[in-house]
Parts: C-alpha cells; sequence; structure tokens
C-alpha cells in the first residue's frame, strides 16, 4: 500500500470519526442556551457548587499570581473550583472560553476579553453559561448595545482606567512635576493602555505643563532605555505599564534615581517596598485582584439565581476605585494580606450581597483602607 | 518490516496524534471527544491547518516563510475596514482572499526578482504589515459583529476541500511536482525547462489564497479585528510542518499530509491539556517534550535532515 493510501485511509478514518462525535450529541455541561433558569443546582461536579473560570492576561507574573490566589479564595469560601485560562490576544481569548466552556465551566470571569466581548458572550449564551466582565469598560466597546442585555451577562466590574490615570498625573503635577514623559504600550493592544496614556496627556495639557514626549513601543524594554536618553530632563514620567519592571534601570543608567516622579501598574517587582522608600515610585496603581473577587461574587449570585439587575433591567456596570499606593509601608500592607478579602471577608460579603443595592454600598467602599481594616 | 522502515516519518507521527488522542480521552474523563469540544478543535485547527497547507506549496520548493500571522492580520484589517465602511458583510471574504494572494505575490517578486533568500523576503513583508496594521488600527478592536458566525460544518467542509485540492494540486499537477523538483534541485530544474520563477511565483499567491481564507473565517470568529491577531501563527506553522514529518528544505518529502497530521497534533494536545486541566505552566513543558520525541524520531541523523519519503 503506497503511503498516499495510507494518509487518504486515515484522514477519511477521522472525518468519520469526527462527524459520528460531533453529530453524536455529545455533553456540554454547559447547558442548553436557552434563557438561564438559576435553579441553583450544582453543575460544577465533585463535590463543589460550582466551576467557575478565570481569564487573564498572565497567570505567571506577580500580578497575575496575586489574581490567582484572590480568585482561588473567593471560591474557596464559595466552594466552587476555580480554573484559570491566559492570554493576552482575541484568538486565545476565544480558545479559552470554548475550552472552559468544554471543561463544563458554569461561569466566566473574564479579565482578558481583548476588545472581543460580544463573541465571547455569544459563545456563552450558546453553553448556557454566566460571564462578567472585569478589567475592562464595556460601556466604550462600540459592541456594547449589542450584548447589553444578553440573559447571561452578568456585568461588569471595572475600574475607570481614564479617571484614575488622570488623578495619577495630576498628583504628580501637584507634587511639583513641570515636564512629563508618557510611557505606555502603543495604541490599540488594550483599551486599558489606551486610555491612561489619554488620560496623561490630556492632564498634562489641561494643567500647562510639558509633554516631553510620548515612548509607546511593543518593546517596552527599548522604548524604557529610550525615554532618558530622548529626554534627559524630565521631572516625571507617567508610566501606564509596569514601570518598576522597565523603568528603574534606565532611570538609574542616567544617573537620575529618586529624582524622577515615576508610577506604575500592576506592579512586579520585589522590591516595590524599597523603591518607595528611596523615592523611585511616586505610586502604584492596585486592586484588580481583589477587583476581581468582587466581580466572581457578582457572577456567583447569578449562577444562583439572583442576577443583579438596575431597576430598568440592565446589567450593573460598576466601577470601583484603584488603590493608589504612596507608601513603602502601604505597600507591604497590601502585598502582605490586602490585596484580596479573607475566606472570612468574602463569606461576609456573599451572605450580606443579596441585592444589588448591598452590593454597590459595599462596591462604593472598595478602598485598600477598608482591606486594611477588614484584616 | 522494510515497509515500516520506508515510512517511518509518515506512520510515526500518525501513532503519536493517536496515542496523543486517546490518553487525553482518558484523563479528561472523556471530555476531550466530546462533540462539543471536536467542534472548538475545528475552531482551533482551522486557521494554522489552512495557512499550514498553503505554504506547503511555498516551502516545497525551499521558501521559508515568516510572514504569515502578519498577513493574516492585514488580510483582516483591510477586509474590517471594508466591511465597517461599507457595511457590505459579503464583500469580507473576496476582500481577504485578493488581499491574501496580492501581498503574497509581493513576497514572491521580491524574492525571486530580487533573488532575495526568502526568509529575509517575508520578514520584511512581516515588519511591513505589522507596521501597517498597528499605524491603522489605533483603537483596541475594529468590530465586525454583523459577521456571520460559520457553522462547523461548514468550516470543515472548506477545510477538507482545500486540504483535498492541494492534495491533488501537489501529487498530481505540474505545480506541485515542479515546486518539489525546484526543491530538490533549483538548476537541475532550471535546466530542465521549468519556468522556476513562474511556477515559486504561483505558489507563493496559492498561499497567499489560503492565508486570505484563514484570515476571513478568523475575523468572523472573532467578529472583530484586534491588534495582535495571527501573532506568533509563522512559528505555529513551521512547528506544524516539522511535526508532520516535511523537510524544511523542500523537494519531493513535501505533502499536504505534514498540515493535516502537525495542525492536528499542535492543536489536540494543546486543547487536550487543557481540558484535562493541566497547569499552563506545564503545558509548554509537555508540549515540547511531545514535540521532541515526535521530532526525534523522524529525523535522519547521519545526513541531518528529515527522513525522504
Amino acid at each position: 500500500m503506497k503511503k498516499s493510501k495510507i494518509l487518504v485511509v486515515s484522514v477519511l478514518l477521522c472525518m468519520v470519526l469526527f462527524l459520528i462525535t460531533a453529530c453524536g450529541g455529545g455533553q456540554n455541561s454547559g447547558g442548553s442556551g436557552s434563557a438561564p433558569q438559576g435553579s441553583g443546582t450544582a453543575t460544577g461536579g465533585g463535590d463543589y457548587d460550582y466551576s467557575i473560570g478565570l481569564c487573564l492576561k498572565f497567570d505567571s507574573n506577580a500580578s497575575g499570581l496575586r489574581i490567582i490566589d484572590a480568585a482561588q479564595t473567593t471560591c474557596d469560601a464559595l466552594n466552587c473550583k476555580l480554573t484559570v485560562k491566559a492570554g493576552t490576544t482575541a484568538d486565545q481569548s476565544l480558545q479559552n472560553v470554548e475550552e472552559l466552556l468544554a471543561a463544563g465551566v458554569d461561569g466566566i470571569v473574564m479579565n482578558a476579553s481583548a476588545g472581543i466581548t460580544n463573541r465571547l458572550l455569544q459563545l456563552c449564551e450558546e453553553a448556557g453559561v454566566f460571564l462578567v466582565i472585569c478589567y475592562t469598560d464595556v460601556t466604550m466597546d462600540e459592541a456594547y448595545p449589542d450584548y447589553k442585555d444578553n440573559p447571561f451577562f452578568v456585568g461588569q466590574f471595572s475600574n475607570d482606567y481614564y479617571q484614575t490615570a488622570y488623578d495619577v498625573t495630576q498628583e504628580m503635577i501637584d507634587a511639583g512635576a513641570e515636564k512629563l514623559a508618557v510611557f505606555c504600550m502603543p495604541p490599540g493592544i488594550a483599551q486599558a493602555f489606551d486610555l491612561r496614556a489619554e488620560a496623561a496627556i490630556q492632564c498634562i495639557k489641561d494643567n500647562g505643563k510639558t509633554l516631553a514626549g510620548e515612548a509607546r513601543g511593543n518593546n517596552l524594554a527599548e522604548s524604557a532605555e529610550s525615554v532618558l536618553t530622548q529626554w534627559p530632563d524630565v521631572d516625571a514620567i507617567f508610566s501606564g505599564v509596569q514601570a518598576d519592571l522597565y523603568l528603574m534601570t534606565p532611570i538609574a543608567n542616567a544617573g537620575r534615581s529618586g529624582q524622577v516622579l515615576v508610577n506604575t501598574y500592576d506592579a512586579v517587582a520585589d522590591n516595590m517596598a524599597e523603591l518607595f522608600d528611596n523615592g523611585e515610585i511616586f505610586s502604584a496603581i492596585e486592586g484588580e485582584s481583589a477587583a476581581t473577587q468582587m466581580a466572581t461574587i457578582m457572577l456567583y449570585n447569578a449562577m444562583k439565581g439572583n442576577m443583579f439587575v438596575e431597576a430598568d433591567g440592565s446589567r450593573p456596570e460598576i466601577f470601583y476605585d484603584a488603590f493608589i499606593i504612596k507608601t513603602g509601608e502601604e505597600w507591604t500592607a497590601f502585598q502582605d494580606y490586602a490585596y484580596k478579602y479573607s475566606e472570612a471577608a468574602t463569606q461576609e460579603m456573599v451572605n450580606a450581597c443579596t441585592d444589588l443595592e448591598t452590593f454597590k454600598t459595599y462596591a462604593a467602599d472598595f478602598s485598600l483602607q477598608n482591606l486594611i481594616n477588614a484584616k | 518490516m522494510s515497509f515500516i522502515k520506508r515510512h517511518l516519518n509518515t506512520i510515526i507521527p500518525i501513532i503519536g496524534l493517536i496515542v496523543i488522542v486517546v490518553i487525553l480521552q482518558i484523563l479528561s474523563g472523556g471530555n476531550t471527544l466530546t462533540s462539543y469540544n471536536l467542534k472548538n478543535i475545528l475552531n482551533q485547527v482551522f486557521p494554522v491547518m489552512m495557512c499550514a497547507a498553503g505554504l506547503t506549496l511555498v516551502y516545497a520548493h525551499g521558501g521559508l516563510d515568516f510572514s504569515v500571522g502578519a498577513v493574516l492580520a492585514m488580510t483582516q484589517l483591510i477586509s474590517a475596514i471594508i466591511v465597517r465602511d461599507t457595511g457590505i458583510t459579503q464583500l469580507a471574504l473576496p476582500v481577504s482572499l485578493v488581499s491574501g494572494v496580492l501581498i503574497y505575490f509581493i513576497t514572491g517578486i521580491v524574492t525571486i526578482k530580487l533573488n532575495m533568500p526568502p526568509f529575509i523576503a517575508s520578514l520584511c513583508v512581516k515588519f511591513l504589515c505589522t507596521g501597517i496594521v498597528s499605524t491603522v488600527l489605533t483603537e483596541e478592536a475594529i468590530n465586525i459583529s454583523s459577521l456571520p458566525i460559520h457553522s462547523w460544518l461548514l468550516k470543515l467542509i472548506v477545510l477538507a476541500a482545500t486540504v483535498v485540492a492541494l492534495f491533488i494540486v501537489l501529487e498530481y499537477t505540474k505545480l506541485g511536482q515542479y515546486n518539489k523538483a525546484i526543491g530538490e534541485n533549483p538548476v537541475a530544474a532550471k535546466q530542465s525547462g521549468i519556468n522556476v520563477d513562474g511556477y515559486k511565483l504561483a505558489a507563493y499567491m496559492i498561499a497567499g489564497a489560503f492565508v486570505g481564507l484563514a484570515g476571513y473565517f478568523v475575523l468572523c470568529r472573532q467578529g472583530a479585528m484586534t491588534m495582535n491577531t495571527g501573532m506568533g501563527l509563522e512559528l505555529d506553522v513551521i512547528v506544524v510542518l516539522v511535526l508532520g514529518g516535511l523537510a524544511l528544505s523542500g523537494g519531493y518529502s513535501a505533502g499536504v499530509r505534514a498540515a493535516v497530521i502537525g495542525a492536528l497534533i499542535i492543536t489536540l494536545l494543546e486543547n487536550g491539556l487543557n481540558i484535562v486541566g493541566v497547569n499552563s505552566y506545564y503545558v509548554g513543558l509537555i508540549k515540547g517534550f511531545v514535540f521532541l520525541a515526535i521530532v526525534m524520531t523522524t529525523y535522519k541523523k547521519p545526513e541531518g535532515r528529515l527522513l525522504p519519503r
């Protein structure tokens, strides 16, 4: 038998097997795609009440690990199984959601929607699985009207990225910055980056300060090195990304450690407290890990059949205030225990938040100080 | 026994594929081969198999392509803008096909007429396309949710039809045979009277059509054009072809089976490991071991190249 015949037979066999299995009505444990009933029955398998999927951008850096740990704490408190998927591109997000649905999750917390929330929600609807959005302001999505009333859309728990970045820049200016540079990912990579850079530039303009320039390249390490070369006399650098990772060395190489005000997002450096104490970091913007827990609680209620809805029937579009950390002491407290709600605090919140208004009250109190107090 | 020896690098990837499927099916408690997940696998395998199949002709004549991901993104960008601005969703497919063909035509012309090494020409095209996409796309996504979501059956039919068509082209037409002959020995092919440049260019244009077709289906699936679309696809395609047993030097070993088997291995493995719930830290590690095992068993050490077919 020639090898081409082997191939033809193999491919045909695979095709036939595929057709038989695909048409065979194999079970998708997610559901039927009909309107959600929220019966409260356990479908997660094992001893868990529910199975929850978490999609985030990175699962291996410090920031990602904090998010996973926080989500796991919430799931432990709610007796839910957690499955984590990471990916930054639209294709990866689709693949992650498809695989979570195939694995039979009951709900998904989406921290990496990659601009395709509409398609992700269509997949979830087909499988009868709930989806809550975190880390993206879906109200700015041009496709939002297409899915805002989707019965499987739980809502969003997101930061106002523009306002936070504006406030952070304003604080730098209030601290004496006259000439500022902007360091961020290039336009179009993700909504959060674009809003941060846009807000910082607007704030600089509104205050009549000098915008030295924008360093927005795909290669952040290279962009970071060029910042101090291009604009050696800047007083401050607004960073829409992890400045603790990229900017500290170039600033030190330029002999300006502690002389340039720099903020950072989703910090990953081991020595953050030291960077604060040395004046190398001006502020760190955090909160996504605890916000993911809040989003998970929204999802949990929806899975239980208690979907939070506004008076007009629309889904809640909740914005949280990011944690703006400014001292080494605050950072230590944040890193040690205040990046997440404890299991007990989560249980207390879940017991209390049986309606949207109460949940909104908790959301309004969302702050680093409250987390420290809760500890 | 001699039959097995002769067809070792066809048989081993197939055995590898079957073993992977059986193991993952057992470990996932039957969740890997459910109808739902098979549709997922089809969605995931579609772009990489389509692109790898299309590029088989290019690899057959000794070409090497690093631009496929960027070209896919470019075809999507052009389609998305035209559909958004005209509102005519039916334009997406022809625009994607034509733009794919045109871009690969340029790659082919640069490679052939400037006598440039194919991987250099394709890198230049990759950077050009990536640059254009990042310049034009200044928002997170161009939403084209009006595009249809194609059924798995249509995708399967399209994929099967294109693979079969390419199989016929490679095995039974002058285009396929001459491209393989060029890959074996371009000088001999030229001296035999083969229009080397013409057949190479045709191979590039056919690859462009396949990439355009893949771009269209990915665009429909995502419902939006996003910045990072196609990222890493070029390496996936190379891995797929090597796993499937294709010699990167080209020649008579080139066959569409490499794209089919390689794409199924890479997709099934990743999908299955995720379904099983393997920690993502270990997924890459396991993939590396499996790929190494397959490539090692199909690699002919003395000559330092893959076994001839």
